[in-house]
């Protein structure tokens, strides 16, 4: 572009900028419109000053994106130290660097009362208010002796401003050294570890560093160490003798705000180093241990990877990209996939604990990263590779301080799944359960376990077992703390997929005795039997169900009301479906509620998923009216900040329910927000996400083409997971997203992939199999493929009879559409058959039952056409009473034009047998709602006008 | 603000002696600009020197040094004509720190004496003065491609970034309105903040590492 071209189509550009930079940020569209209309900007210019106000936001929140400060400008301008010249006791030699911090020179003592050489490091803008603290706290820092630690051996004021001397380090930037020594992953690592350790020698005297960072940890080669037992680098290829030298312990404490704790402060923080300041510290947060741990997994991504794991272009940038962005794992970004595959695993889950942006998620302390990483050399399972269970370890340890004995007994529980509600009802019991004999052998398990068995599920079995067994030869004597670890064990099992396992436990609780031959507690009795009832559930449903009788029965006889409610919540959500009728679930959930309510308070999320659970219960006892309120009351106890999982659940439930109630609209506001949540907690890749987006798809709240959207990008997540149970559910909606578009064909071939999947998934004697084998039928029919339709019901007739029963609605309104398809095809008789079936069975139904009036009003139509006027008339008058029942305020499901359908129909049948009045009522009645509402040219207009015709003379 | 030891009655003479010769029209902005250089860098010195000493820094004392010697000139008014004075001092800074910061990035990239200490001290912010450095010559770069398009608010820019100078100053040394100036320096300043972004990614592997973007959905 020629100089002049781009002179005038900035002075364009600029004209459009300073008219629209003014303006509320909302406004600017339509005044950029404004001028793409006058012709005083094209859309080539116009993105050119969108991008330019776009620079101007980000610029105006930038605060160091164009600000010179003065000290800047000075420290490139400073030429430099003037030789000789004296600070306090200590005389210049030269400069060894310099920044915007201040510079460091090379000293020697003036007095020569320390013959060594130092380096004098000025601090320059420190207020003369915190001199004084800072002479206070150069004691604590001078305290610091580790040979990995540069030592503070003096400092002072001079001139009215700080200075410190520390001891010389040689060497050079941990990072660059090992790239020069073209160091190994596990060199690096050893390397590492010597880092770890001074920090965490540091933060056993409460010192935090709170600037780690390259420059601050620089290697040498020291053949002899000055001090103290170094380790060794020697194995894993780290060069003999290399030592790293920690430098500026403290300092930047000194340079901060005023504060009287120790170990903490709080407030905003002077001197940050972007890239490695944790997101506490940028948000002037309480700064513990807990930021060296940040800075420390920092250098250690460096190490790992050669990059920095949060990107940012400037400082603001960067500041805001660690408050909202998570690191990629170290494996994701390796330059090699011999490097990504060393990373995968347990580096990434080691890197990614000590870089948790909530400080209390991390490692406690640098002590801790080590113990991992050395966990990790070692070849032995690490803790960080199950994120959440460390978590909760650490806060469960946190609030318990029976110590470790908890901790492992939390992290066992956790580690294998499923575990964690079971846990949360046992962790009191626990806690109270404390003793050494516990804690030990617990430390014993994790200490023994297997390095070489690969995979969680394999790890935990493997400590499960190596529990087990040594529950019986160590805690022999104990047998009230051996009946407690075989629950626990036995539990943990069960979290595993091992019911087998956990029922053998179970029973071998329930079989000890007591060296006085006493039996077990009655409260681990009751324990005992719920878990053998939630292990044998799996196997034999049936024969659990009594378990469980007997476990509520247990737990009520003993009077702890919270083990009532574990069993009763176990039972209604276990057995509920097999082995109790809907209301005696409904029954045992409502008590559990009530329970809850006193146990865990009004606000308790256990209670809010019980209210969810019972909700659904109520519905499939067709209870549908209770659901909602139910549904509502748990949303409000479940808030979106602390429950959102939970949240989403019941979300979807009520969506699921109001779809069902035709309330499509707020259906689809609550599948929105369920939708929502699930991708901000799990990602758009989930599962979870999955479900969601299939629900949202059978709601449809924005239409079938969106629908249809939604189901496809569910499926492909469930596609890449290899998930077949999700797969069903994601089918279903995208068939009915075609249905809904009249792509009839298409829906056929996936409701008939869907149906052949729950066969493979499900099995094929079960309800949703026969459930599913429906739409097949409904979508052929809907193509006019009538004689496949006809075969698809015919074996959906089979299915739904096997499954439901012969008398369920479901057969009635299978009958129902096989006699439609019987009935477009031309097949009158055969249809006629169908809807007498259907016909038939519904006279058990409620009188409310839309079943009811269908099937009466279709077999009268049948005949009608048959020519059996007479036999029409009692299912006729049948479906007239049952749509006026329906018709009825209590039910509202009041539909004028099948009323007026029904009531024609029966006009019709009365014509023929001799009774014109009464015909020429009913239909004269009907008419007028037929054609207002269905069209003079419908078939049922059509009819009852004929009808009429005939019936005056 | 003028202290006990103040070698400035020199300087401020000096810079009069120049003022006077710029007043009688004998000197062109360049003139007037490498005539104001070696007093704007001994000044510029001096600060820095006693700000390693005393750590106490007041801002940027060399446009308090143009003030106060084109006070007595002026005669404690601000004479529209004459404040094109400012923007000459405020391109003297300019030269002055893109010179240095040009020297340090020569002698820390150009195989020459690496500055000794470096790796031995430590306790350094981060490579500050080399980002400083590189800054420094970052904007003047920017800002040179910027005066290509926009002349004006290029030197609103200098005025500002460079030489420490208020929008009020900065509107008398360039002779335009307050609000001229303002709006001025904030388009420059988006423009300039753009260009910088995108030539700088100041994080390691920001390129290709963590910033990669985000996987697209399969579907």
């Amino acid at each position: 572009m020629p100089p002049d071209d781009s002179a005038a189509r900035w002075a364009r550009v600029a004209a459009a900028f300073d008219a629209v930079a003014d303006l509320p940020r909302a406004e600017r569209p339509a005044a950029l419109d404004r001028l793409v209309r006058d012709g005083a900007l094209d859309g080539g210019l116009r993105a050119e000053v969108e991008s330019l106000l776009d620079a101007d936001a980000e610029a105006a929140t930038d605060t160091d994106s164009l600000d010179l400060g003065a000290h800047d400008a000075a420290a490139l301008l400073d030429d430099g130290p003037v030789v000789g010249e004296r600070v306090g006791p200590w005389r210049v030699l030269r400069e060894l660097g310099r920044g915007g911090m201040g510079r460091v020179d090379l000293v020697e003592r003036a007095d020569g009362a320390y013959e060594q050489q130092a380096a004098l490091k000025r601090l320059a803008f420190v207020a003369p208010s915190r001199v004084r603290r800072f002479l206070r706290e150069r004691q604590i820092l001078a305290s610091l002796d580790h040979p990995g630690i540069a030592r503070l051996l003096d400092g002072g004021v001079a001139d009215g401003a700080p200075y410190l001397v520390m001891e010389l380090a040689e060497g050079e930037p941990i990072t660059a050294y090992a790239d020069r020594h073209g160091l190994g992953l596990r060199a690096r690592l050893r390397l590492f570890l010597q880092v770890c350790d001074a920090v965490a020698y540091a933060h056993r005297h409460l010192v935090v560093h709170r600037d780690l960072k390259p420059s601050n940890v620089l290697v040498g080669e020291r053949g002899t160490p000055t001090g103290g037992d170094a380790p060794t680098g020697a194995a894993d290829g780290v060069p003999p003798g290399a030592r790293v030298a920690l430098l500026d312990f403290g300092v930047a404490r000194l340079l901060d705000a005023d504060a009287d704790d120790p170990l903490t402060v709080e407030g905003p923080v002077a001197p940050l180093t972007p890239g490695y300041a944790a997101p506490e510290q940028l948000a002037g947060g309480p700064i513990t241990t807990a930021a060296d741990v940040w800075a420390l997994g920092v250098l250690l991504y460096e190490l790992l990877t050669g990059r920095r794991p949060i990107a940012g272009t400037s400082r603001t940038g960067w500041a805001e990209a660690v408050r909202t962005t998570d690191p990629r794992p170290p494996s994701t970004v390796a330059d090699t996939p011999t490097d990504a595959r060393r990373l995968r695993g347990d580096l990434d889950a080691i890197v990614l604990t000590a870089l948790r942006r909530e400080p209390e998620a991390r490692y406690a302390s640098a002590h801790d990263l080590a113990a991992d990483l050395r966990r990790y050399l070692a070849g032995e399972p690490v803790t960080a590779r199950a994120p959440s269970a460390w978590y909760r370890a650490q806060r469960f340890a946190g609030r318990h301080k029976t110590a470790v004995a908890s901790a492992a007994l939390v992290l066992l529980a956790v580690v294998a799944g499923g575990a964690t509600t079971a846990w949360q009802a046992r962790e009191a019991r626990a806690a109270a359960a404390e003793s050494t004999a516990t804690a030990d052998f617990l430390a014993g398990i994790f200490q023994g376990a297997d390095p070489t068995a690969a995979g969680e599920s394999l790890l935990a079995l493997d400590l499960l077992e190596r529990g087990a067994r040594r529950i019986d030869v160590e805690l022999a004597r104990q047998p009230a703390v051996r009946a407690g670890l075989y629950l626990v064990v036995g539990d943990a099992y069960l979290g595993l997929g091992r019911p087998d396992s956990a029922v053998a436990f179970a029973q071998r609780a329930l079989d000890l005795r007591r060296p006085d031959g006493a039996v077990p507690d009655a409260s681990e009795a009751a324990r005992a039997r719920l878990l053998f009832a939630r292990g044998l559930y799996p196997i034999d449903p049936t024969g659990a169900g009594d378990v469980f009788e007997s476990a509520v029965a247990d737990a009520r006889a003993v009077g702890d009301d919270a083990l009532v409610l574990d069993a009763l919540e176990a039972q209604a959500s276990l057995a509920g479906n097999q082995v109790m009728t809907p209301p005696e679930t409904v029954a045992a959930l409502e008590e559990a509620v009530a329970l809850c309510r006193r146990l865990e308070g009004e606000d308790s999320p256990r209670l809010g998923r019980l209210l969810a659970l019972l909700a659904m219960k109520v519905a499939s006892a067709h209870q549908h009216g209770r659901s909602e309120p139910l549904l509502r009351e748990a949303l409000a106890i479940l808030p979106a900040e602390t429950e959102p999982y939970e949240r989403s659940v019941v979300l979807l439930d009520l969506a699921s329910l109001l779809n069902a109630m035709g309330r499509q609209d707020e259906g689809a506001a609550a599948a929105d927000e369920a939708l929502a949540l699930r991708r901000r907690i799990l990602g758009d890749d989930d599962l979870r996400t999955a479900e969601a987006l299939g629900i949202r798809a059978e709601v449809a709240g924005d239409g079938p083409e969106v629908a249809e959207r939604d189901a496809r990008a569910g499926l492909a997540i469930t596609e890449r997971a290899g998930n077949q149970t999700i797969t069903i559910e994601l089918l279903a909606s995208l068939g009915s997203a075609l249905m809904g578009q009249e792509r009839y064909d298409e829906a056929a071939e996936v409701y008939r992939r869907r149906f052949e999947l729950a066969g493979e998934v499900l099995g094929t004697d079960g309800t949703r199999y026969a459930a599913a084998s429906g739409n097949v039928g409904r979508a052929l029919h809907a193509a006019g493929r009538y004689d496949e339709a006809a075969a698809a019901w015919d074996e959906a007739l089979r299915l739904t009879t096997a499954a439901y029963g012969p008398e369920s609605p479901v057969v009635a309104s299978t009958y129902v559409a096989a006699g439609n398809t019987a009935e477009a095809a031309g097949r009158t008789a055969e249809a006629e058959q169908f809807y007498r079936e259907a016909y038939d069975r519904s006279r058990g139904f409620a009188e409310t039952s839309r079943t009811r009036a269908m099937a009466g009003a279709l077999l009268g139509r049948a005949l009608l056409d048959l020519g059996r006027p007479e036999e029409a008339l009692p299912p006729l008058r049948a479906a007239v009473e049952a749509r006026e029942a329906l018709s009825r305020p209590a039910h509202n499901f009041r539909s004028e034009s099948d009323d007026a359908r029904a009531v024609a129909l029966l006009g019709e049948a009365l014509l023929e047998p001799g009774s014109p009045e009464a015909a020429v009522r009913h239909l004269e009645a009907a008419l007028p709602t037929l054609q207002a509402d269905l069209g003079p040219d419908d078939a049922a207009t059509v009819r009852a006008r004929r009808a009429l015709d005939r019936a005056r003379p | 603000m003028p202290r006990p030891d103040d070698p400035r009655p020199d300087r401020v003479g000096a810079v009069t002696a120049v003022l006077d010769e710029a007043a009688s029209g004998a000197l062109s902005q360049d003139e007037l600009v490498a005539r104001l250089m070696p007093i704007v860098y001994d000044e510029l010195r001096d600060i820095a020197r006693a700000q390693r000493r005393r750590y106490d820094v007041d801002g940027f004392q060399t446009t308090a040094l143009v003030h106060e010697a084109y006070l007595r000139l002026a005669g404690h008014r601000l004479v529209p004509e004459r404040a094109y004075v400012f923007a000459a001092a405020a391109r003297a800074m300019r030269n002055v720190l893109v010179d240095h910061a040009r020297r340090h990035h020569a002698l820390k990239r150009g195989g020459g004496e690496r500055p000794v200490g470096l790796t031995t001290a430590g306790g350094l912010p981060d490579g500050d003065l080399d980002a400083l450095a590189e800054r420094v010559l970052d904007v003047d770069e920017a800002l040179g491609k910027l005066a290509t398009l926009d002349e004006r608010a290029a030197r609103v820019v200098e005025c500002r970034y460079f030489g420490g100078l208020t929008f009020e100053e900065t509107a008398a040394a360039l002779d335009v309105s307050e609000a001229t100036a303002k709006r001025d320096w904030r388009r420059a300043r988006a423009w300039l903040h753009r260009a910088l972004v995108e030539r700088e990614p100041d994080v390691a592997g920001a390129a290709e590492g963590a910033e990669r973007p985000p996987r697209s959905d399969a579907t």
